[in-house]
């Protein structure tokens, strides 16, 4: 399985990040005593939003591997969990977004959507 | 009757259930996957139950009622991610057999079969956009057949005949 290019910018470097997981319990309202609840699935996966701060040679680089290397984001790869940073299998579930840094020249602010999976 | 097992039974009894149960499938034909059945659990993660593992593939499953004087039937559900899957289906002369089976997924990460393998054959398929339906039963419909035992045969009453 291919793993993150070492030449775009690491997990340490997010700026920022927001998280969801999926949805792992039913709840059961009873008529007479308290609610039930039980495990749907035994694993989940969880999504990220990682906003980085990229050259525009990272960019490239970055278009390269989502376009060619992930077929188009459609491949697994090898990458840390954001949170444990233990070593993860991930991929990107939607296409990276990006906008030029304001009052900077050659620099994006680029955001990843990354899918852990369990 | 059911034997539930005294794990399954605590759990299904308890306010907080922490083992998972779900299905699963083993589909065999013999023009599908070169003859080797496909195993398939509905979890996010893949087991081995048994000595065979089990693929974790999104599916539905709709388990109709039971009703006296009527056979078990079941649909299952897949989304319908891939024209060809349809091609595929249309295309073949029988249909495979499935067999069920409900699991229990401890705490610890062990996969038991609960109840299973239920044998059933596909009796239909439909299909819309987003998904095709599997409806699964028994090909041979033994409650219409003639109830051979009880026919009145001389063998039955060998004294009325000699």
């Amino acid at each position: 399985m291919v793993t993150w290019p070492s030449n775009l910018p690491q997990m340490g470097d997010v700026l920022d990040l927001s998280a969801e997981a999926d949805e792992t319990v039913q709840r059961y309202e009873m008529s007479w005593g308290p609610p039930i609840q039980r495990r749907k699935f035994s694993a989940y996966y969880e999504k990220f939003e990682l906003p980085m701060l990229m050259t525009d040679t990272q960019l490239q680089t970055l278009y390269d591997f989502y376009d060619n290397t992930l077929s188009n984001g459609s491949a697994d790869f090898t990458w840390v969990h954001p949170i444990t940073r233990n070593s993860a299998t991930v991929r990107l579930f939607q296409r990276f977004t990006y906008n030029h840094k304001r009052g900077s020249l050659k620099m994006w602010n680029v955001t990843l959507f990354l899918e852990v999976k369990p | 009757m059911r034997v539930v097992s005294q794990d399954a039974l605590k759990q299904l009894l308890s306010e907080n259930i922490d083992h998972v149960f779900t299905y699963a499938l083993k589909i065999t034909h013999p023009n599908l996957n070169g003859g080797t059945p496909y195993r398939i659990i509905g979890d996010k993660v893949g087991y081995t139950i048994n000595g065979n593992y089990f693929e974790p593939i999104p599916f539905g499953v709709d388990m109709q009622a039971a009703e006296e004087d009527s056979l078990p039937t079941m649909t299952i559900s897949v989304g319908n991610v891939d024209p060809d899957l349809i091609t595929t289906i249309k295309t073949q002369p029988t249909s495979p057999d499935v067999e069920t089976y409900v699991i229990m997924i401890d705490t610890a990460g062990n996969a038991y079969i609960e109840l299973g393998p239920d044998n059933f054959s596909v009796l239909n398929v439909d299909w819309d956009d987003a998904a095709v339906n599997f409806h699964l039963g028994f090909e041979r419909r033994f409650l219409q057949e003639p109830a051979m035992k009880w026919a009145f045969v001389p063998g039955v009453a060998n004294g009325l005949f000699q």
